[in-house]
C-alpha cells in the first residue's frame, strides 16, 4: 500500500481542522475532547463517552452529524429496550399473495448511531449491539444485513446513577476505540455558553464534508506510515500494562489486549493526519493512549480500595515506557522526557 | 541528490555521535566495578610488594598494572557489546528527545524530507558525573596509595616470624654458656634443652599465653635455684678447702671439725642436686680426703680451687635470666674475706676487687681502703621493685561489683506496724503485694531513692 503522500494529507487536514472549528462552535471548552472524538471517527472507532448530564455529550454528536451530512439515529437504552427494538424485527408482510417475514431494519442501520445510555439496557440487548459493532452487520433470522458505511457507534454512559443499571463487561468495553470523559466546564466557558446559547434552541451547525469525502479522508488515514519504532513502542507499551511487566502494572489484574495495540495503532495515525502528517509518531500514541487504554485494564481489589483509576496506571505506563526500546546506560541521566 | 536528502549525512553524522556517547556510557558503566576491583588487586599487589621485595622494579610493575587494565577494559568491552547502539537506533532517540515527531525515522523510510539539520542535537541525556566518576577516582586513589603510603620494605627480622619469649633465649643461652664451658653434667642440660624444646612445640599463637608463660617462669625459676645451689655448693667448698689449706695445722680441732663437715656436706648437696657439676671436679672433689690435704701439694690444691672457683663463676653468670650479676671476676664475698686470714688485722690498704665493677671493701684497719663497705645484709631491693608496691584503696563507687559493702547506715527499716486493712472512715489502707510491699514499707529513704535511680 501507498503511503500517504504530503498533498493528500495537507489537503484532507484542512477538512479535518474545518470540522474541529466547527465542533468546537458547538461545544464550547471541550477541544480535547472534540480533538479525540475527531481522532475516534477518522480511526473508524466506536466512542464511549462517559459524563455526567447536560455536559454537552448528545449535542456534540448531533452537530458532529450535521458538519458530516451522515445519517444519525438516537437510540435512547432503557431498561425494557429488546435487541430487536435496535437491530430490526422481522415482520409478517403478504407479497405476492404469500405471507412471509420481511425485515424491517432498526435504528442501528444509519452512519452514527448515539446509543445514550447504554448501560441503562439490559445485558442481551447490549450485546446485541456490541456485536453490530464488531461486525458491523446483523443477522436476523439467519439474514445477514450489512450495516452502512461509515458506521460509527457513539455512546454515552452517566457515571451516577448506578441503580438500576448493566455496566458495560470488560469484554464490550473493549469493542470501544475511545472511553472519553467528558468533564465539567471552567467559569469562562460556561459564561460563554450563557451568553451564546438559548435554552431549547439548537446551534447552527455548518457542514464541512459529506460522507463521500468523509470515506477518503478515512481511506487515507490507513495509509499514514506508521514507523517501525512507533509500532514497537505502542507493543510495549501495551506489554507493560500486563501485571508483572512493569512498575506501573503492578496494580493490573488484567492488562490491554492485542486489540487495544491495534486501536493505539490506527488513533495514532489519525492523530497524525489531524497534525497533517505523514507518518504518524511517539507524541501521537502517547496522546490517544489514555483514551485507548483506561476502560482496557482492569485493576487489582487492592489498587481499587486505595482510589487508584485505570487513568492514573496508564499515566504511570507512559512515563515509565521510554520511547526508544534500548535502555540508557546509569553513566547518563535521563532529561525530563518529551511531552506532547 | 536534492536539497533535503543532502540533509541526511549531516543527520546520521549526529546520529553517529550520539550513538558512540552512548556506547562509551555502556562501556564505562560496565568497566566501573571491574576497574575497581583490579585496582584494588593492583595497589594491594604494590603494597606487598613495596613490603616484600627490597627494590620494586617499577617498570615491570607498570606494564603488568597497564595489562591488567588494558584486560579489564576489553572485558567490559566485551560486556557492554550487546546494548550498543547503531546510528539508527541513535537517530530514534534524538527524534524523541528533540521532539522531532519520528520525522527522522519517516525519512529514513523515504516516507518524508530529511529536516533541517541542526548544528547540535540534543539526545535526552547528560553524563552522571558521579557515578562516572567515582570508580575512576577509586581506582586512582588505590594505586596512587600504593605507591604513596609510606611502607617499609620489611627485614631480616621481621621475617622470622613471632619471637620466642626472652625467658627461652636466656636460659638457651644458658645451656649453651654451660654445655661450652663444660660447668656441669649434660644430664641435665640435655634436660632442661628438653624442656624448652617441649614449650616450643606449642603453636605460635600460644606461646604468650598465661599457661606458657607460667611454665617458662616456673622452669626459669627452678633452673636459677639449681644454679644457684651448684654456686653456693661450690664456693662453700671451696671455701672450706681454702681454710683447711691455709689454716692447716693452726686450727682448732673444732674449727677444722666444721670446715671439714662443711665442705663433706657441700659436696653432698652437689652430688644430690639436679645440676652436678662436670664429671671431672666432681671426681676430683670425690677423691679428696680433707682430713689428709697434706698429701696433695699446693699446686693441686690451688689448681683445684681455681677449677672450683671459676665453675662457681660460671654458675653465677649462668642465672637464667639473662641478667649479669654485676660482679667482676675478682669480687669476693665478703664471707671469704673474713675467712681468709689476714696476719695484720686493722692494718693495710684495702683491696679492691680485680673486676672492672668490683667494689672490694678494704680489709678492715686505719688506713683502709677507699672501697665502699657493701651492705652487711645484703643488696638493697630497689624502691621500683613489685614488692615495695603498696596497694590502694578505691573508694570509687562507680566500679563497685554486687556484694560490695558500700556504707553502713544506722538506721531502722521504716515498717508501718499497723493492721492493714479497712479502717475508721471506710478508708481502705493497702499496703500493696509482693515487690510493691517492700518497696513501699520495707526499705530506706536511701534505698528506695537507690532503686528508683537503678530503674531510671
Amino acid at each position: 500500500m501507498e503511503h500517504a503522500s504530503e498533498s493528500e494529507v495537507n489537503n484532507a487536514g484542512k477538512h479535518v481542522r474545518s470540522l474541529n472549528t466547527a465542533l468546537n462552535q458547538v461545544l464550547f471548552g471541550q477541544e480535547e475532547l472534540i480533538d479525540l472524538v475527531l481522532t475516534g471517527i477518522l480511526a473508524r472507532g466506536h466512542i464511549l463517552l462517559e459524563g455526567l448530564p447536560g455536559l454537552g455529550k448528545t449535542e456534540l454528536v448531533k452537530g458532529l452529524s450535521k458538519s458530516l451530512q451522515l445519517d444519525t439515529k438516537r437510540v435512547q437504552f432503557t431498561p425494557d429496550l429488546l435487541p430487536g427494538d435496535i437491530t430490526g424485527n422481522p415482520v409478517l408482510q403478504e407479497v405476492d399473495g404469500r405471507r412471509q417475514f420481511v425485515f424491517q431494519p432498526g435504528p442501528i442501520f444509519t452512519n452514527l448511531v448515539l446509543a445514550d445510555e447504554i448501560n441503562r439496557a439490559s445485558p442481551k440487548t447490549q450485546s446485541a449491539l456490541l456485536e453490530a459493532m464488531q461486525e458491523r452487520r446483523v443477522t436476523v433470522l439467519g439474514h445477514t444485513h450489512e450495516l452502512p458505511n461509515p458506521f460509527f457507534v457513539l455512546a454515552t454512559q452517566n457515571p451516577i446513577e448506578l441503580e438500576g443499571t448493566y455496566p458495560l463487561p470488560e469484554a464490550q468495553l473493549d469493542r470501544f476505540l475511545f472511553k472519553l470523559e467528558v468533564t465539567k466546564n471552567d467559569v469562562e466557558t460556561l459564561e460563554r455558553i450563557v451568553n451564546m446559547r438559548e435554552l431549547g434552541t439548537e446551534p447552527d451547525v455548518q457542514t464541512i464534508m459529506d460522507g463521500e469525502t468523509l470515506g477518503e479522508v478515512l481511506a487515507l488515514v490507513r495509509r499514514i506510515f506508521l514507523p517501525g519504532v512507533v509500532a514497537n513502542y505502542i507493543a510495549r507499551l501495551v506489554d507493560g500494562s500486563h501485571s508483572g511487566q512493569s512498575n506501573a502494572a503492578k496494580s493490573i489484574k488484567y492488562g490491554a489486549s492485542p486489540r487495544a495495540a491495534l486501536s493505539l495503532a490506527s488513533a495514532a495515525k489519525a492523530r497524525a493526519l489531524m497534525n497533517e502528517r505523514t507518518h504518524a509518531s511517539f507524541e501521537d500514541v502517547k496522546f490517544v493512549a489514555p483514551a485507548v487504554m483506561r476502560h482496557r485494564l482492569v485493576l487489582d481489589y487492592n489498587a481499587r480500595v486505595e482510589g487508584l483509576t485505570t487513568n492514573n496506571v496508564v499515566h504511570d505506563l507512559l512515563e515509565e515506557i521510554p520511547f526508544q526500546a534500548n535502555a540508557t546506560p546509569r553513566t547518563l541521566q535521563t532529561q525530563t522526557p518529551a511531552t506532547t | 541528490m536534492s536539497e533535503k536528502e543532502s540533509q541526511k549525512p549531516a543527520w546520521r553524522q549526529l546520529a553517529q555521535g550520539v550513538a558512540s556517547k552512548i556506547n562509551t556510557a555502556w562501556w564505562l558503566e560496565k568497566l566501573g566495578i571491574p576497574l575497581v576491583v583490579a585496582a584494588l588487586t593492583i595497589s594491594i599487589s604494590i603494597l606487598i610488594a613495596r613490603r616484600e621485595l627490597p627494590a620494586i622494579p617499577w617498570l615491570n610493575v607498570s606494564i603488568a598494572a597497564a595489562t591488567i587494565l588494558i584486560v579489564v577494559g576489553l572485558i567490559a568491552w566485551w560486556l557492554a557489546k550487546r546494548h550498543f547502539e547503531t546510528p539508527e537506533q541513535a537517530m530514534v532517540r534524538i527524534e524523541a528527545s528533540m521532539k522531532l515527531r519520528n520525522s527522522l525515522t519517516a525519512a529514513s523510510a523515504g516516507v518524508t524530507p530529511w529536516p533541517d539539520a541542526p548544528k547540535k542535537v540534543d539526545d535526552g541525556t547528560n553524563w552522571h558525573w558521579p557515578r562516572l566518576l567515582t570508580p575512576l577516582i577509586a581506582s586512582t586513589i588505590f594505586i596512587a596509595g600504593s605507591v604513596l603510603l609510606p611502607v617499609s620494605a620489611r627485614t631480616a627480622a621481621d621475617q622470622q616470624g613471632t619471637d620466642e619469649p626472652q625467658a627461652w633465649k636466656d636460659l638457651q643461652a644458658d645451656i649453651e654458656a654451660l654445655a661450652e664451658d663444660d660447668t656441669v653434667q649434660e644430664e641435665y642440660l640435655e634436660e632442661l634443652e628438653k624442656r624448652i624444646e617441649e614449650l616450643k612445640k606449642q603453636d605460635e599463637d600460644d606461646w604468650f599465653s598465661h599457661s606458657s608463660l607460667e611454665a617458662t617462669d616456673a622452669l626459669k625459676k627452678a633452673h636459677r635455684s639449681e644454679v644457684e645451689n651448684l654456686e653456693r655448693n661450690l664456693r662453700q667448698a671451696e671455701r672450706s678447702l681454702n681454710s683447711l689449706q691455709k689454716g692447716a695445722g693452726k686450727l682448732s680441732e673444732g674449727k677444722k671439725k666444721q670446715l671439714l663437715d662443711e665442705f663433706q656436706n657441700a659436696l653432698n648437696q652437689m652430688g644430690n642436686g639436679a645440676m652436678k657439676p662436670n664429671k671431672e671436679l666432681l671426681d676430683q672433689l670425690g677423691d679428696i680426703d680433707p682430713g689428709n690435704l697434706g698429701n696433695l701439694n699446693k699446686e693441686q690444691l690451688d689448681q683445684l680451687r681455681e677449677n672450683m672457683r671459676k665453675a662457681a663463676g660460671k654458675c653465677e653468670d649462668c642465672q637464667g635470666d639473662g641478667q649479669g650479676q654485676g660482679g667482676g671476676a675478682g669480687e669476693k664475698d665478703w664471707l671469704d674475706e673474713m675467712l681468709e686470714e689476714n696476719p695484720n688485722p686493722g692494718e693495710g690498704q684495702g683491696q679492691p676487687g680485680n673486676g672492672q665493677e668490683g667494689e672490694g671493701a678494704g680489709n678492715g684497719g686505719i688506713n683502709r681502703g677507699p672501697g665502699t663497705a657493701p651492705g652487711v645484709l645484703g643488696r638493697e631491693g630497689s624502691d621500683l621493685e613489685t614488692g615495695k608496691m603498696e596497694g590502694l584503696e578505691s573508694k570509687d563507687l562507680s566500679n563497685t561489683l554486687p556484694g560490695d559493702l558500700l556504707e553502713i547506715i544506722d538506721g531502722e527499716h521504716d515498717v508501718e506496724r499497723e493492721k492493714v486493712g479497712i479502717r475508721e472512715g471506710g478508708n481502705i489502707d493497702d499496703a500493696g503485694k509482693g515487690g510493691d510491699r517492700i518497696w513501699r514499707d520495707s526499705l530506706l529513704p536511701e534505698e528506695k531513692k537507690a532503686l528508683k535511680k537503678f530503674f531510671k
